[in-house]
């Protein structure tokens, strides 16, 4: 299920941190939020923000940690979530933070 | 007769509730499978709910699944076929359309054997209990259309489309009979002494 307004906008992200085991069973929507996440026009929406991906294999539940530019963090247990939840959440609170910025650009 | 809850149905409707973004929080309500998918035998999908706990400055959103409500315990857990766990062997019939829904589909097919875990003759017998019940129009999934009748249950053995009507049905030595039900079910309880009567 491909986002439905388009890329993501990381405007008030600072970074990214999507940490998972792939060879556990549960972890497909981590990865697939991570791919929404990296691509080419999420990334260009914001240039200063970092997206790191730690792979590890000693069995551990699947976590995105999300820090925004004013020091709030956000962490996801990704093993029961889907992605459009994930994706849902990131949205409401980016534009949460910077609602005017959002609606000039998108004007 | 028979109308207890046979497979686990905890969890098969999907719902999805989906409150304002701008209150708490997100909270939806999904399906979603608990830990013991792999063990094979008894797997049970609980309900998933989305939770977020706020300390400070870090958000935790994780997903969490409710524990199922207790379902009552089968007469006899161990046998594999639901049938034999409830003891209804040779206790239904076409009529008893609150058993028969149980194993078919929404558009009225019948499901297959290795998502039912039925045992073969069980399964022969409830596809013809279901082909039963669709002929005579008790279930509720539109299979055919013909104008209503009267007696229904005298079309349960052969397709409605394929049978015409015995006008002259003949004196006692050269009856045309009339067959109704199957034999698959003849071993079904009675409580006369009289067989199953198939031949009307």
């Amino acid at each position: 299920m491909a986002a439905s307004r388009g890329a993501v906008v990381l405007k008030t992200v600072k970074k990214i941190i999507v940490q998972f085991c792939p060879f556990e069973s549960n972890v497909r929507s981590t990865r697939e939020f991570l791919i929404m996440v990296g691509s080419e026009k999420a990334r260009a929406t914001n240039m200063n923000c970092e997206v790191i991906t730690e792979v590890k294999h000693d069995r551990s539940q699947p976590m995105i940690d999300i820090t925004f530019l004013d020091g709030e963090r956000l962490v996801m247990k990704g093993s029961r979530i889907t992605t459009q939840e994930m994706l849902s959440a990131l949205q409401t609170r980016c534009s949460a933070k910077h609602p005017q910025a959002k609606a000039g650009d998108k004007k | 007769m028979a109308a207890r809850c046979v497979l686990q149905s905890a969890g098969t409707a999907l719902r999805s509730v989906q409150s304002d973004l701008s209150s708490k929080g997100l909270l939806q309500r999904t399906l979603g499978l608990s830990q013991l998918t792999f063990l094979g035998s008894a797997p049970c999908r609980g309900l998933r709910q989305v939770v977020e706990k706020k300390d400070g400055k870090t958000t935790v959103i994780e997903g969490v699944i409710e524990p199922t409500s207790e379902r009552p315990q089968p007469p006899n857990p161990t046998a594999s076929c639901p049938i034999y766990r409830w003891n209804l062997q040779n206790k239904y019939n076409y009529t008893d359309v609150l058993l028969l829904s149980q194993f078919i589909r929404s558009d009225g097919g019948m499901l297959p054997r290795r998502i039912t875990g039925l045992c073969a003759q069980e399964h022969t017998k409830i596809a013809v209990c279901v082909q039963m019940a669709h002929r005579a129009g008790e279930l509720d999934h539109p299979r055919n259309k013909y104008c209503l009748l009267r007696c229904y249950r005298y079309l349960t053995r052969y397709s409605v489309n394929s049978v015409k009507p015995i006008y002259k049905t003949g004196l006692k030595w050269c009856k045309k009979r009339m067959t109704v039900g199957h034999p698959a079910l003849k071993n079904n309880i009675r409580y006369s002494p009289k067989p199953l009567y198939i031949k009307h």
